[in-house]
C-alpha cells in the first residue's frame, strides 16, 4: 500500500486554463499515480521556509520530504512550504536541491498541530561528496575522481534553453558547440577539446540514463541529381529531441584520461544526460507555456563591422548596403515587424500568385507547451512528461511540429534491489525551404541575383524554387532499465540494458511543372539507426584498515550499432497528380546496411587513504567487429590520483576546499565497418551485374589510440563564493587513422585507412564562478570560462598531406591547418601575385572565453547574460560565386558601374582584384575568424503575485538569444555557419545559407 | 559465503560473455570479397565492372576534352561536374582530374584481373566473356593513350610502375585485341576487337594494319557503344546532363569551331554555322525556352544558350567505335599514302550515310572539291570532328595531328581573344590530361612535379 499526500490546493478549475494539457497530464497522472487516500485522522502539518545559507535569499523548488512517510513537497519560490497530513510522532524532514548540501531536521507532530521548521541550505560550489557516475565504474564521490568531469544542472540555468544542445553552449570550459543556420530544426555540432581524429568522427558519444544513443546528427538528404545539396541541407541533432525540461543534469567527460572505461569509441569524449526522476512525496506538477518570435539579423552587409581592407577614404556610405543578401522578400520578420524580413508585405503585394499557395506569411512564431509530474512513495517513484512544440520559421516554407513524451520509474522491491526504467519518445515533423549550396535553392539563387540559375534575381523568378517540397519526419525512441543489486553491504552489481531507435523519413519532392525540373522528381529516404547497450559493472569494497579502503570494480560493456537506409527515387511524372515514387517513369531503389559491435571488459581499483587520497588504476580491453582480422584486442590503461588537500591539517580551514587531481588514460576510435576488409562493390551497369574494386583492405587495422594526461584542481574559496576549476590536458594520438592514398594505377583507386599518424593536442581550461555580491534581496554572480587549444599533426607516417576537416592535414601544422593561396602584393595596384599553398593557421579556435553574469534583484527578479569569444583561428568564406561573374556586395567599392557591371576600377588593389575578378577565381577570402557572440540575455520575473493560491511557483522567463555578433574581420556572414553537411560537417566551411535568427522567447512556468 | 561465490561466478559469466562478444565477427551485406569473384557465376559481373569503369572514364573525358578541344563553349557554370574556370578555358591544371585517371586505370585493372581469374578458373570460363575482358582491357589502354600525356602501368605482379610515354600502352592494347579476336566466338565481339585494334594502330602509325582491321567492319552503320544510364550519376551521360536545364546549362554550342568556314561565307565559321548551312543531322543544335546559359563568362557576359541535341537523355550511349569511323580511318590511311582521291571517296561515303551530299559535287553550299592531300586532310579533320562529336575523341585527334605536324590546333580566333579567360588567365590550352597528384604522391616511381 502506498500513501500519497494529496495537495488540497489542486482544484479542478485549473484544468480549465489549458484543457488539452490538463487532460494529458491527468492521463499521465492516472497512469503513474497510485491510490490517493484521504488523510488519516491523527495527523498534523509542517510549515516551513528554505533559504540560501550564504545570502539569506529564499530558495524555491527545494524538495522537502519525510523519508519514512512517503510525504514531500516542493518549496515555493518564496521558500515557503507546507506538508499536510503528517502522522503524529517524531519524524526526520529532509531538504534537498541540486547544487546545495542536503539538510535534515527532526520534528514532532501532534494531532491537529503545526510544526514549524526552517532550512538554510549551503551551496556546494565544490561538491566533493556529490555523486558522479559517468566514467567511474559505478557511482563515485567527486572527491575520489582524479580526472576532470563537468556537470551541468539545468535548474541553475537562468535562461530558458530550447534544446539540450543549447544547454551545452558556453556551459563549461572545453565544450565547443558550433553550427548555425536560418533553417528551422538545424542541429549543432558538439566538440570537446578539439580534434583527436582526422579521419573519423570527432563527435562525443552520448548516453541517456546509461543507454547509448546516436551521437551524430541525422543525415542530410538530397536528390540523386546532386547528392551534396539538392534539398534543404538540414541535419537534426538527436540531442534536440530531448525536452530540456526533462534533464536533471548532464555529465561531460572531455578526454581519454576520463573516458578510458568507455574504450574504443570514446576518444572524442562522453556526454551523459540524466533525466529527472520521481521523488518521494505528493505529485508535483510542472506546466510551462512558451511563446516566441524571431527575426534574421543583418548579414551580407560589408559595412557591418567595417572592413580593414577597404581603401583609404572610402566610407560605408559610399557602399550601398546589401542587407540580407537580397533575401528580405523571402524572410518572415518578428512580431511587430521587428527585423528586416518582409515576407508578409511581399505576400500582400504578391496577390494570388501560385508561390503563395499553402504558405503562411506574417512573423516567425514559436509555441511550446509542456507538462510534467513527479512523485512517489518509498518503494516506487515516477516521473512523466510531455511537450508539444510548434514553430513557424523565418524561411518561407519552414515549419516544425514536435511531440516529446518521457516516463520513468524507480522501483525498490527489496532493500538490496532497485529497478529503474526510462523511456522517451519523440516525433518531429518539419518542412524546410530548399537552401544552402543548391542550384534549386532559395539562398543561392537570391545571393547570385542575375547570375543565378534563372538569369534573374527578381522575386518572381527566385520564387520558382518554393514549390520544392522538403519534409522530414523524425522519430526517436529510447528505452532502458538499470537493475542495481547489492547482496552484500560492500558489494553492488549494476546491469543496464537499453535500446535506442532513430528514424528519419525524408521526402524531397520537386513536383511536376517545377521550373528547373519540369517532369518532377521525388526522393523518399528512410534512415534508421539502432543501438543496443549492455552494460554491467560490479564493485566490491573492502576495508583493509581504518585508514585504507579498496573498491575493486569489474564489468563489461557491449554496444551494437546498426544503420539501415532505404531509398526510393522517382523522376519524370506523367502529370500534376500527387506523386509517389511508384508513379514515376523512372524508379531507383537503394539499400544500405551496416552493423558494428564493440565489446569490452574492464577492471578498476580505487584505493581510498584517509578519505583524502584516492589512487585509481584500471584497464579496459576491447574488441570491435571493425578491427582487422589480424588485429586482436586493444588495451586501454588508466591511472589517476586525487588529493583533497584542504582536508590536511596544515590547510587553513578558512581558505576553503581544494582538491588536486591528476589522471592518465587511454581510449580509442574504431575504423568504419568496411575499412579493414578487402572488398569489391557490386554496382551494376545498365541492368547487368558489375563489380568494381572498393577497398584494398588492411587486416591489421585497429583503433586509433589517444593517450591523455591531465593535471588540475577543483577549489572553493571565500566561503564558497568563488569556485575555481582548472585543468591542463595533453593528448597524444598514436596509430591515428589516416586515409593513405593508394597508387591508383594499382587498381584500388580509393584511399585506405591505416594506423600511421600521430597527433597532439594540448590546452588549459579554467573556470571561475564568483559570487561578487550575495545579499538576501540582491546579488551579482559572474562566471568566466577560458579554454586554450593547440593541436599539431606530429606525423603522417609517410602519407602525403591531404585535405580533411575542412582544412589540410600536414605535418607540423594544426589539426587542421587552413591552406590556400596568399596574395603577396595585396595593396599594389597591379595583378595579384600568389604564393601557392600558403599555410595560414589553425581552423579551430585556439582561445575561447565564455562569460556569464547574473544580477538578482528584489522581488526575486533575476537578469542574466551569457556570451562567448572564440579566436586565434581562420576561416575561408565567400558565399558569392565570383567566378560566375556574380556582382559581389563586397566588391562594390571597386566596380566602375556597380549596379550593372563587374568591371573593376584601375586603382583596384591586388587583393581586391583577386577577390572580385572572375578569371582569378574569386580568391583571397581568408579571414581572421575571431568573433564574440552574445548567446543569451534573460530575465526571470516571479509571477507568484498573480497566482497567490494556485501554484507553488510561477515564473516568467524572457530570453533573447543570438542578438549580437562582433567579428574581427569577417564582413558578411556568421562565422559559425556550416556547409551543406550541417551538424555532420567535419569543420566550418563556406555556405550559401541564411544566418540563424535572433529569437525572443517568453515562457511561463508553474509548479504545483 | 556460498552466495558470494555464486555472485562472483555470475559476474564472471557476464564478463566471459562480453569477451566472447568482443571476439565475434560481423559480416555486413553489400560489398563482396575477392573469393566471391573466383566463382564462375561472378565472371560476367567482374568483366562488366571493367566495362562500367571504361564507360565512366569515356563519359568524363568526353566532357573535359570537349572544353579543351573547343567542341563546346563554356557557359560560366564553373563548378559543373568539377570544371573550374581554368578548365573551362581549356587548361587542365597538372595533377588534376584524378577521378578520370582512376576510372581509366581501374577499367584496365579490372579487365586484366578478370583475364587472370578467367584463364585460371578451374570451372572454366565462357569464351565470349573472356573476349570481353580482353576487349575492355584493350579499349582502356586506348583511352589512356589518347587522353593522357603520360601514364603509369604497374608491373605484372602489381608492383608500382613508372612514368611512361602516352604511347606505351598501345602495344598492350594491340595484344589484348588480338587475344579477343582469337578467343571470341561471337562475331559482334570480334568486330569490337577489330575496331579497337584499328583505332590503336592509327596511333601506332600502322596504317595498313589499321585499314586491314577497319575493313573487317563492312557495315558502316555498325557501332560499338558504351552503355550510359541515368540510373547512376557516374554513368549518366555527362554531356547531356551538363547541358540539360535541370538546372545546369553549363555549356553552349555557340562559338564552337569546325575547321574554318571552308566556303560557308554567309555563315559564321562555327559548328552552329555549319549546322544552319547544311542541316547535317550529325550536328543537331536546338534552342530552348532558356535564352542564356546559366551563368556568365568574363568578357562575354551571358552566353547565348544553344543546346546540342546529339544526346537528349542521360541514357544516351556513347560510341566507342563505329563503321563510319572505320571508313574515316581507311581514308586517313589513304591520305598517308598520298591517295587523296581515294580518301575523299571514303569521306563522302560517310557523309552520304548521313544523307549529306559529297564534297565533290553535291555540297549545297559550294564547298570546293579537294585536289590535294592537304585539302583532303583538312576535310578529314573536320569530318572526324563532326562524326565523333562528344565521343571523347577530338582531343586525342588534335594532339595526334599536332604531333604529326598536320595542324590540329583548330581554334577560333574570337574565341581566344574575347575573354581574358582564354588569353591571360590560362597558360595554354591543354592537349591532354596529366598523371594525377594521387598517383604522383603515392607512387615512389613517379615524380611529383607535373
Amino acid at each position: 500500500m502506498n500513501h500519497y499526500a494529496t495537495d488540497p490546493r489542486a482544484p479542478a478549475k485549473r484544468s480549465q486554463r489549458h484543457p488539452s494539457l490538463m487532460l494529458m497530464c491527468m492521463a499521465l497522472a492516472a497512469f503513474f499515480t497510485f491510490s490517493a487516500e484521504t488523510a488519516e485522522a491523527q495527523t498534523g502539518q509542517i510549515v516551513g521556509q528554505v533559504t540560501d545559507a550564504n545570502s539569506g535569499a529564499s530558495l524555491g523548488e527545494v524538495q522537502v520530504y519525510l523519508p519514512d512517510q512517503d510525504l514531500g513537497v516542493l518549496s515555493r519560490r518564496d521558500g515557503g512550504f507546507i506538508i499536510l497530513n503528517v502522522p503524529v510522532g517524531i519524524h526526520n524532514v529532509t531538504a534537498a536541491r541540486i547544487g546545495y548540501g542536503q539538510a535534515s531536521q527532526q520534528v514532532t507532530i501532534t494531532a491537529g498541530g503545526t510544526a514549524q521548521i526552517s532550512f538554510a541550505l549551503s551551496t556546494q560550489a565544490l561538491g566533493l561528496d556529490e555523486i558522479v557516475v559517468t566514467g567511474t565504474a559505478g557511482a563515485a564521490r567527486r572527491r575520489e575522481v582524479g580526472n576532470s568531469i563537468s556537470q551541468l544542472n539545468p535548474s541553475e540555468m537562468l535562461s530558458r534553453p530550447v534544446s539540450a544542445t543549447d544547454m551545452l553552449q558556453s556551459a563549461a570550459p572545453g565544450i565547443t558547440v558550433s553550427g548555425i543556420g536560418g533553417e528551422i530544426g538545424q542541429g549543432k555540432r558538439i566538440q570537446l577539446r578539439g580534434n583527436t581524429s582526422v579521419s573519423m568522427d570527432n563527435t562525443p558519444i552520448i548516453y541517456i540514463d546509461g543507454v547509448r544513443i546516436m551521437s551524430g546528427a541525422f543525415p542530410q538528404t538530397a536528390g540523386r541529381d546532386y547528392r551534396a545539396g539538392r534539398g534543404a541541407n538540414v541535419t537534426v541533432s538527436p540531442l534536440d529531441a530531448i525536452n530540456p525540461e526533462d534533464i536533471e543534469r548532464i555529465e561531460i567527460l572531455k578526454g581519454s584520461a576520463a573516458t578510458t572505461l568507455y574504450g574504443t569509441e570514446a576518444s572524442a569524449g562522453v556526454i551523459q544526460v540524466f533525466t529527472k526522476r520521481g521523488a518521494t512525496g505528493a505529485p508535483v506538477w510542472t506546466v510551462e507555456m512558451q511563446q516566441g518570435t524571431g527575426w534574421t539579423p543583418v548579414f551580407g552587409n560589408p559595412c557591418r563591422n567595417g572592413d580593414p581592407d577597404m581603401p583609404a577614404g572610402m566610407a560605408c556610405a559610399d557602399n550601398p548596403a546589401s542587407n540580407y543578401m537580397f533575401m528580405e522578400p523571402f524572410l518572415r520578420d518578428g512580431w511587430f515587424g521587428i527585423g528586416g524580413g518582409d515576407w508578409g508585405e511581399t505576400q500582400a503585394n504578391g496577390g494570388a500568385n501560385d508561390y503563395w499557395k499553402g504558405r503562411e506569411g506574417g512573423s516567425m512564431w514559436t509555441q511550446m507547451y509542456s507538462a510534467s509530474v513527479r512523485g512517489g512513495g518509498q518503494d516506487l517513484q515516477y516521473f512523466a512528461s510531455a511537450l508539444h512544440d510548434n514553430q513557424l520559421g523565418t524561411m518561407p516554407n519552414d515549419r516544425l511540429e514536435k511531440w516529446v513524451v518521457r516516463g520513468n520509474f524507480t522501483f525498490t522491491p527489496a532493500s538490496d534491489l532497485q529497478i529503474q526504467w526510462n523511456t522517451g519518445y519523440t516525433n518531429q515533423w518539419q518542412q524546410n525551404t530548399a537552401s544552402g549550396n543548391n542550384a534549386q535553392g532559395i539562398s543561392l539563387n537570391t545571393f547570385r541575383r542575375e547570375r543565378n540559375y534563372f538569369g534573374s534575381g527578381s522575386f518572381e523568378n527566385v520564387a520558382n524554387v518554393l514549390p520544392f517540397d522538403i519534409q522530414q519526419r523524425i522519430e526517436r525512441f529510447t528505452t532502458g532499465g538499470t537493475l542495481t543489486y547489492s547482496p552484500l553491504a560492500n558489494m553492488t552489481n549494476r546491469l543496464t540494458i537499453g535500446y535506442d531507435f532513430s528514424q528519419q523519413e525524408a521526402r524531397n519532392l520537386r513536383p511536376f511543372g517545377f521550373r528547373q525540373r519540369p517532369k518532377g522528381a521525388l526522393l523518399n529516404n528512410t534512415w534508421q539507426n539502432r543501438l543496443l547497450t549492455f552494460d554491467y559493472v560490479s564493485t566490491y569494497s573492502l576495508g583493509i584498515s581504518d585508514a585504507l579502503r579498496s573498491s575493486f570494480s569489474w564489468g563489461g560493456q557491449a554496444v551494437g550499432d546498426e544503420l539501415r537506409e532505404i531509398e526510393g527515387w522517382g523522376e519524370d511524372y506523367p502529370g500534376a497528380a500527387e506523386p509517389t515514387v511508384s508513379s514515376a517513369s523512372l524508379k531507383i531503389a537503394e539499400e544500405d546496411r551496416q552493423r558494428v559491435w564493440n565489446a569490452g571488459f574492464f577492471f578498476q581499483n580505487v584505493l581510498d587513504i584517509n578519505n583524502k587520497y584516492f589512487v585509481t588504476t584500471g584497464l579496459r580491453v576491447d574488441g570491435n567487429s571493425a578491427f582487422g582480422e589480424g588485429f586482436g584486442l586493444q588495451m586501454y590503461p588508466k591511472a589517476s590520483l586525487s588529493w583533497v588537500i584542504s582536508d590536511e591539517d596544515f590547510f587553513p580551514e578558512s581558505f576553503g576546499q581544494v582538491k588536486l587531481r591528476t589522471a592518465y588514460g587511454q581510449s580509442g576510435r574504431a575504423p568504419g565497418a568496411f575499412d579493414a576488409v578487402r572488398t569489391w562493390s557490386p554496382v551494376g551497369w545498365g541492368g547487368t551485374p558489375a563489380f568494381v574494386p572498393q577497398n584494398v583492405g588492411n587486416p591489421d587495422l585497429g583503433p586509433e589510440v589517444t593517450r591523455e594526461f591531465e593535471l588540475g584542481l577543483d577549489g572553493s574559496f571565500m566561503n564558497d563564493r568563488l569556485s575555481v576549476v582548472y585543468t591542463y590536458f595533453n593528448q597524444f594520438t598514436t596509430d591515428a587513422l589516416m586515409r593513405v592514398t593508394q597508387s591508383p594505377s594499382g587498381g584500388f583507386t580509393g584511399s585506405q585507412l591505416e594506423n600511421v599518424g600521430e597527433l597532439s593536442n594540448t590546452g588549459h581550461e579554467l573556470g571561475l564562478d564568483f559570487g561578487l555580491i550575495q545579499q538576501a534581496n540582491y546579488g551579482w554572480d559572474v562566471g568566466v570560462y577560458l579554454t586554450t587549444n593547440a593541436s599539431e599533426v606530429v606525423s603522417l607516417g609517410g602519407a602525403a598531406p591531404f585535405s580533411s576537416l575542412s582544412g589540410w592535414i600536414q605535418e607540423g601544422q594544426p589539426v587542421p591547418v587552413m591552406r590556400n593561396r596568399l596574395i603577396t602584393n595585396p595593396t599594389a595596384l597591379e595583378k595579384p601575385v600568389y604564393e601557392m599553398d600558403h599555410l595560414y593557421g589553425p581552423q579551430l579556435p585556439t582561445k575561447t572565453l565564455s562569460l556569464n553574469t547574473s544580477v538578482r534583484l528584489p522581488k526575486g527578479i533575476v537578469l542574466s547574460a551569457a556570451g562567448e569569444y572564440r579566436g586565434g583561428h581562420l576561416i575561408y568564406r565567400n558565399p558569392i560565386s565570383i567566378s560566375r561573374s556574380v556582382r559581389s556586395p563586397l566588391c562594390r567599392p571597386f566596380y566602375t558601374d556597380p549596379d550593372n557591371s563587374i568591371a573593376l576600377a584601375d586603382n583596384t588593389p591586388a587583393l581586391w582584384r583577386a577577390r572580385c575578378t572572375p578569371s582569378e577565381g574569386g580568391r583571397g577570402y581568408m579571414y581572421d575568424s575571431s568573433y564574440f557572440k552574445l548567446r543569451n540575455i534573460s530575465a526571470q520575473i516571479p509571477m507568484d503575485f498573480a497566482f497567490p493560491d494556485q501554484f507553488n511557483t510561477a515564473m516568467m522567463t524572457m530570453t533573447l538569444s543570438n542578438s549580437f555578433l562582433w567579428t574581427k574581420e569577417l564582413p558578411w556572414m556568421d562565422p559559425e555557419m556550416f556547409g551543406n553537411q550541417g551538424a555532420n560537417s567535419s569543420g566550418l566551411s563556406s555556405s550559401e545559407r541564411v544566418v540563424s535568427p535572433v529569437t525572443l522567447r517568453i515562457s511561463l512556468r508553474v509548479t504545483f | 559465503m556460498k552466495n558470494t561465490r555464486r555472485l562472483f561466478g555470475a559476474s564472471g559469466a557476464v564478463l566471459m560473455g562480453t569477451v566472447l562478444l568482443a571476439g565475434c565477427d560481423i559480416t555486413n551485406p553489400g560489398p563482396v570479397s575477392d573469393e566471391f569473384l573466383s566463382v564462375k557465376a561472378s565472371h560476367a559481373g567482374l568483366v562488366n565492372g571493367a566495362g562500367r569503369r571504361l564507360a565512366e572514364a569515356v563519359n568524363n573525358v568526353a566532357y573535359t576534352g570537349a572544353l579543351s578541344s573547343r567542341e563546346i563553349f563554356p557557359g560560366g557554370q564553373t563548378g559543373s561536374l568539377g570544371h573550374n574556370v581554368l578548365a573551362q578555358g581549356g587548361w587542365v591544371e597538372p595533377g588534376s582530374y584524378g577521378g578520370h585517371f582512376n576510372d581509366a586505370v581501374q577499367s584496365r585493372f579490372i579487365a586484366e584481373a578478370a583475364i587472370k581469374i578467367l584463364t585460371g578458373s578451374e570451372e572454366g570460363a565462357d569464351a565470349n566473356t573472356l573476349a570481353q575482358a580482353y576487349i575492355w582491357a584493350g579499349y582502356a589502354y586506348r583511352v589512356i593513350a589518347e587522353n593522357w600525356c603520360e601514364t603509369v602501368i604497374p608491373g605484372a605482379d602489381g608492383e608500382p610502375g613508372s612514368l611512361q610515354a602516352s604511347t606505351a600502352p598501345l602495344a598492350a592494347a594491340e595484344q589484348h585485341f588480338a587475344n579477343a579476336i582469337s578467343t571470341a566466338t561471337s562475331n559482334d565481339w570480334k568486330l569490337a576487337a577489330y575496331a579497337g585494334r584499328a583505332q590503336v594502330r592509327v596511333w601506332m602509325g600502322d596504317w595498313s594494319g589499321a585499314a586491314s582491321d577497319a575493313a573487317q567492319i563492312t557495315d558502316d552503320s555498325w557501332s560499338f557503344d558504351l552503355n550510359m544510364s541515368n540510373v547512376d550519376n557516374a554513368t549518366r551521360n555527362q554531356l547531356w546532363f551538363a547541358n540539360d536545364n535541370s538546372p545546369y546549362r553549363a555549356f553552349s554550342m555557340i562559338y564552337t569551331y569546325y575547321g574554318g568556314n571552308q566556303g560557308l561565307s554567309s555563315k559564321a565559321p562555327t559548328f552552329v554555322g555549319y549546322t544552319e548551312a547544311t542541316g547535317d543531322p550529325r550536328t543537331p543544335v536546338g534552342t530552348t525556352s532558356e535564352t542564356w546559359a546559366n551563368a556568365a563568362l568574363e568578357g562575354y557576359g551571358q552566353v547565348p544558350f544553344l543546346n546540342s541535341l546529339k544526346y537528349t537523355s542521360g541514357d544516351d550511349d556513347i560510341r566507342l567505335a563505329s563503321g563510319n569511323e572505320m571508313r574515316l580511318i581507311e581514308a586517313e590511311g589513304k591520305l598517308n599514302s598520298g591517295d587523296w582521291s581515294g580518301a575523299m571517296t571514303l569521306i563522302n561515303q560517310v557523309r552520304a550515310n548521313a544523307g549529306m551530299g559529297d564534297l565533290f559535287t553535291g555540297y549545297a553550299n559550294g564547298l570546293p572539291a579537294a585536289s590535294s592531300v592537304a585539302t583532303a586532310m583538312s576535310y578529314l579533320m573536320r569530318e572526324r570532328g563532326i562524326e565523333l562529336w562528344g565521343e571523347g575523341r577530338r582531343w586525342g585527334d588534335q594532339r595526334r595531328w599536332l604531333s604529326a605536324g598536320l595542324g590540329g590546333d583548330q581554334q577560333l580566333a574570337d574565341f581566344e581573344t574575347t575573354s581574358v579567360l582564354f588569353t591571360t588567365t590560362i597558360p595554354e590550352r591543354s592537349k591532354c590530361l596529366d598523371v594525377p597528384d594521387a598517383e604522383r604522391d603515392s607512387n615512389p616511381n613517379v615524380p611529383t612535379v607535373g
